[in-house]
């Protein structure tokens, strides 16, 4: 039996006739493969442990059909603490490896104490050809001062649907930054909800994604600004090639009494085939006068000038548009430890074949 | 910062004493309220129509039977059909003459200043007061260039009926949504313009709309047909008295750009804050035509207010600026949608958003470029500015683009006005709120430029009286 979700609902509604309110899909509800994770790196002054019920932290503004989901299906669940007034530069990665036809529902609560720091990658990955399924929920709570990378690397086979979530509220002066990596699946899913109630608390949110084959991409990024002078990023960057789509969705949500603060949303879409379908929708809905939100958005293809230039270097627009990919792939795997980076490597060798990397 | 900055005092409502006046219904035929296949019938008996605009309305109702509201946009629960009278005559006959205009009604259209405009500005006028057009005229020097300015009613009827046939709720289909629907199925009055091949009209035509009848709904139809080469530039007004019922403007107005012709679309829409304002406008574009919107929202409670223009030849392009400003219990949701479906095609939306004393704000666009859209470029940028930490303000914007060698941008922003301007024009010896004015005015003057000057200064007024005493 399969269950029917709207993910990565949009926070108020638009025009249906878009199909950007929700993104419709099926998860299987069979039992879970059995998969543990690869847990390496820094372990000293944090706590990882298995939770049999997590229902401790806050799920404000996520969708409670797809937490529900979550919390009957989860197999896997870890629950890590990041010790107060520690400081750990070195990451904590935490590395799962998918076979064919796998199925994992995974729950990770993250809690960074007090002026504690952190940096946590963790990464799903599997043969580019898998079938399969992927979906977990990670939340983070910050308490004051706490400050963490948080990094998701989704490299799941080109046959499958991976679905990662990802809610966190901060409590004063916490900062975040989190960063997705939708790369793999068919279907590949991601959406962050970020509640910034703390006073001065900052959220930076990443995403960077290379649409390929059928590949359907579809993002949903949310920062809600409670806290004075709480502060939002949110950059998407991607490249479509041959027929992929991607929906991208992100809102700034100032409620009120969030006196001072500001959020900034951007996306840089490139465009790199004429069969890709791009939808963007970046809201901003403002309950506060005292507050500054801006957006940006550029959507097209390699422009003419630059192009020219190239061209006039002896680089054609082919070479051109591999400068582009490489470039894109390079700055992720710069953020990434060795072994990570070179599952990127892989990616780009089995899946970007035809563009020639 | 000196303390008197954040020291704000309560926004006073807009004084409306210019449109706010009522007029005794004298001898006003009125149709039971509600919606009924039998009220639909009456209408069309009542028009002596040709049979396939009886057929066409009968379809609509059904249509309209079938959809639902809006599942997304401001609440209009409180709307309810039962309780609007869709069709209200005024007790007279469309007339070219404004002598022979009923004095109350002709009174009502003198403090809005229509027949002087018309005297002082305009190619020609017509006005209707709830359902049906009382007055339309037009320069016999227009006349003379072939251009046809006229009831839509009177041309169904005429040389141009077939024409009209042909277009009619071709745009704006009733299936588009519920209130299109409702459309098709009661309109009433509205104009019908057809400007010949290379023809180009010098002087604006305009259209004003003022509904009277409380608890009534009025339902215009404007259709507006472009050959190849001409050039208008059209102006459409709208007012009403505040009553303690809701009513109801469901209005469609289509319009069809030839090739390399050049349509300007003006409006200011300033209907009373009962108003549910619901209305449908659309444009198609073919090759090489130019079609520019500039619409101002101010009055009504709600608003779902999106004009759509399609640019459908290639090089065709648009332009569509706006300003909304919601004040206290008004929910305005407007915008604009795009379509680019042929190449090289280009559009440029510029918005300006105000709110203030607990008004609700929305600025809702979609630009869609489809597969055939090569080399297209859109260009969208909202601005909003909270005039209080009372309202609200939302930016919904989508973009769907669906080839790859195109340039698609959108920027926007949110924010208040900045205390430091304020502190520099206020040691220059301005007071509080006439800075504050100063600075509301130059946020709203790319849009108030491109006004008729007549317009412009409504515009500004309306600002002003916003404004007055609000912030000081």
């Amino acid at each position: 039996m399969n269950t029917l979700l709207h993910a990565n609902e949009l926070p108020v509604l638009t025009w249906n006739r878009f199909n950007v309110n929700y993104k419709q899909i099926e998860l299987s509800n069979t039992a879970d493969s059995k998969i543990e994770p690869n847990i390496t790196g820094s372990t000293n002054n944090i706590n990882i442990k298995d939770i049999a019920v997590s229902d401790e932290l806050p799920v404000i503004g996520s969708n409670n059909k797809v937490i529900n989901y979550i919390m009957a299906n989860a197999s896997l669940r870890k629950k890590i603490v990041v010790n107060k007034n520690s400081h750990n530069d070195l990451p904590l990665i935490i590395d799962l490896t998918m076979h064919n036809d796998d199925k994992l529902t995974a729950l990770f609560d993250i809690i960074l104490e007090e002026n504690s720091i952190a940096n946590i990658i963790i990464s799903v990955s599997a043969a580019v050809k898998a079938h399969g399924q992927y979906a977990d929920l990670i939340r983070i709570k910050a308490a004051a001062h706490a400050k963490a990378n948080i990094t998701f690397l989704q490299l799941s086979g080109q046959s499958s649907i991976a679905f990662n979530n990802i809610t966190a509220q901060l409590d004063n002066e916490a900062h975040i930054k989190i960063h997705q990596i939708p790369l793999g699946g068919k279907t590949a899913l991601a959406s962050v909800t970020a509640n910034l109630t703390g006073y001065k608390s900052s959220v930076e949110i990443y995403a960077d994604y290379i649409g390929q084959s059928e590949q359907d991409i579809d993002l949903n990024y949310v920062a809600c600004h409670y806290g004075s002078k709480s502060t939002s990023d949110i950059k998407m960057t991607g490249i479509l090639l041959d027929s992929s789509k991607k929906t991208a969705r992100g809102t700034i949500d100032f409620h009120r009494g969030c006196k001072g603060a500001s959020g900034n949303e951007s996306e840089y879409v490139l465009l790199l085939s004429d069969k890709v379908k791009n939808k963007s929708v970046p809201l901003i809905l403002c309950d506060e006068d005292d507050v500054a939100g801006n957006h940006g958005a550029a959507i097209g293809t390699l422009d003419e000038e630059p192009l020219f230039y190239l061209k006039s270097r002896g680089i054609n627009e082919k070479a051109a548009r591999q400068i582009f990919l490489e470039s894109t792939l390079s700055r992720l795997k710069n953020i990434l430890p060795a072994n990570l980076a070179a599952k990127i490597d892989n990616y780009s060798k089995d899946v970007l074949c035809n563009e020639s990397i | 910062m000196p303390e008197v900055l954040t020291k704000t005092a309560p926004i006073t409502e807009i004084n409306r004493s210019l449109y706010d006046f009522t007029k005794a219904e004298k001898d006003v035929e009125k149709l039971s309220s509600g919606l009924t296949e039998e009220i639909v019938r009456q209408i069309s008996a009542k028009k002596n129509e040709p049979a396939w605009m009886l057929e066409h309305r009968l379809k609509s109702l059904q249509t309209y039977n079938e959809l639902h509201i809006p599942n997304w946009g401001p609440d209009i629960s409180e709307l309810n059909i039962d309780n609007i009278v869709t069709y209200v005559r005024p007790n007279t006959k469309l007339s070219a003459n404004w002598d022979e205009v009923p004095e109350d009604i002709k009174d009502t259209f003198d403090r809005l200043g229509i027949p002087e405009a018309e005297k002082k500005a305009l190619g020609g006028v017509g006005a209707q007061y709830d359902s049906e057009l009382v007055y339309h005229n037009l320069q016999k020097s227009v006349a003379k260039k072939g251009v046809i300015y006229s009831g839509i009613e009177e041309a169904l009827s005429g040389p141009f009926a077939e024409m009209i046939r042909k277009h009619f709720m071709r745009l704006v289909p009733a299936s588009d949504h519920k209130f299109a629907a409702l459309h098709g199925a009661v309109w009433s009055g509205g104009s019908f313009v057809y400007v010949p091949p290379y023809v180009k009209v010098e002087i604006p035509l305009q259209s004003y709309f003022r509904l009277n009848s409380p608890g009534a709904g009025q339902f215009e139809h404007t259709l507006i047909i472009l050959d190849k080469g001409a050039d208008l530039h059209f102006i459409e007004g709208c007012s009403a008295p505040k009553y303690n019922v809701a009513n109801l403007h469901a209005g469609c107005v289509e319009l069809f750009v030839g090739e390399n012709a050049h349509l300007r679309y003006s409006t200011i829409e300033n209907w009373s804050k009962n108003m549910y304002n619901l209305n449908t406008k659309r444009a198609k574009v073919e090759k090489n035509g130019i079609m520019e919107w500039v619409s101002g929202s101010f009055g009504s409670h709600t608003s779902y207010l999106y004009p759509m223009t399609i640019l459908n030849g290639e090089y065709a392009k648009s332009e569509f600026t706006g300003i909304t400003f919601a004040g206290e219990g008004q929910n305005l949701d407007t915008g604009t949608k795009i379509l680019h479906n042929a190449p090289h095609t280009s559009s440029v939306v510029n918005t300006k958003s105000l709110s203030k004393s607990g008004g609700i704000s929305t600025f809702r666009s979609a630009v869609t470029i489809t597969e055939n859209a090569h080399k297209s470029k859109a260009s969208v940028s909202c601005q909003s500015l909270m005039l209080d930490d009372k309202s609200r303000s939302d930016t919904i914007p989508v973009m769907d683009v669906r080839c790859d060698d195109v340039n698609v941008g959108h920027e926007a922003s949110i924010g208040r006005i900045d205390d430091d301007a304020v502190f520099y024009l206020m040691s220059r010896g301005l007071s509080e709120n006439e800075a504050k004015t100063l600075i509301v005015n130059g946020f709203a003057n790319p849009i108030s430029k491109e006004l008729p000057l007549e317009y412009a200064v409504e515009m500004n007024n309306l600002i002003r009286l916003e404004m007055e005493g609000g912030i000081g």
